[in-house]
């Protein structure tokens, strides 16, 4: 039997502030679906279903950044962090870019309920030299099954893909 | 087909013939025939397969192959799936987890199988939920599946 979610300390993020998960492309495969962003489904331009994970969401965390710690900079620089690992590996020009941002309201991850209690919590886990870094969690509350049913709110949540200058958008 | 494995799917079969709650497959002529079905199993291995050893190439800091507990639980699912069953998605995720899913849009009936090897699933159609979490492979609902699948079409 897999463990249950793992409960974590940090503080919540305010309802009232968005958060923005950050999706990338490359001119040599990065994810399983060439010639689209990774994560992101071409038809419907969502996260793919298959990419809100148990493991992310009940022990590893699903990475996000808080918007208004966060900038259209940070987010080009983080996808030529990762074009240079990628670069080294393959011993070619990746040419990761950031093709793309997801934008939700915590208000809107919070109004998803699971029983009469929220099944996402969004913490704030600031790292070394990424202060606005934060995750979403399933409620300890929530198994396995409850995530796949929940799952496809979080996706409607999160809505489409969105150009990456919306991150320094005028709603922040 | 694992023979041991899925002889509960036959046995099933047989005692839901007569039944009027869930779907007889032998009186459904839009089955494919057992060679078509036993070529459409294999084409989903072939594609679980294939998917598998892409995330193999790509593996990094970001992308992790299913354990090799998933990888035989995921065959062994593909070759009970009953002959109505076989139009799937399959996909998987950053971090290893496979998932079938089987109709449309928001309508789905969605199977995870975790680095455990361990099933879980959930669906909602005609006001009824279901689902459950972490079960081996030939504990898994396939009937339920089948009516999920044969009213939906």
């Amino acid at each position: 039997m897999s463990a249950a979610p793992i409960s974590i300390t940090a503080p919540l993020v305010d309802e009232r502030e968005d958060v923005c998960r950050l999706c990338f492309s490359a001119d040599v495969p990065i994810s399983r679906h060439d010639n689209h962003p990774n994560q992101i489904d071409p038809l419907t331009g969502r996260i793919r279903l298959e990419e809100i994970s148990w493991e992310d969401l009940s022990s590893k965390g699903f990475s996000l950044q808080r918007r208004h710690l966060y900038s259209l900079e940070k987010a080009i620089r983080e996808a030529e962090r990762r074009d240079n690992a990628k670069s080294e590996k393959l011993s070619v020009n990746a040419g990761y870019k950031l093709a793309g941002v997801l934008i939700v309201r915590v208000a809107r991850i919070n109004e998803i309920l699971h029983e009469g209690v929220k099944a996402f919590s969004v913490y704030a886990t600031p790292q070394p030299g990424d202060p606005g870094h934060a995750e979403i969690r399933v409620g300890a509350h929530c198994r396995k099954h409850d995530l796949l049913k929940f799952r496809i709110a979080l996706q409607t949540a999160l809505g489409s893909m969105r150009e990456p200058d919306c991150i320094d958008g005028a709603t922040k | 087909m694992d023979q041991h494995a899925c002889m509960f799917i036959d046995g099933w079969m047989e005692a839901d013939e007569d039944s009027e709650q869930w779907p007889n497959p032998k009186a459904n002529s839009n089955l494919p025939k057992p060679r078509e079905a036993y070529s459409k199993r294999a084409t989903l291995v072939a594609e679980l397969r294939s998917l598998i050893s892409r995330s193999l190439a790509l593996s990094d800091a970001y992308i992790r192959p299913p354990t090799d507990n998933a990888q035989t639980s995921a065959k062994s699912f593909i070759n009970c799936l009953p002959d109505g069953c076989l139009s799937v998605r399959i996909a998987l995720s950053l971090n290893g987890e496979i998932n079938f899913f089987f109709g449309q849009g928001d309508d789905l009936f969605q199977i995870l199988i975790d680095h455990s090897g361990l099933l879980s699933y959930h669906a909602i159609w005609s006001a009824e939920e279901l689902g459950d979490s972490d079960i081996p492979f030939d504990q898994f609902p396939y009937f339920k599946l089948l009516s999920f699948v044969d009213r939906n079409k």
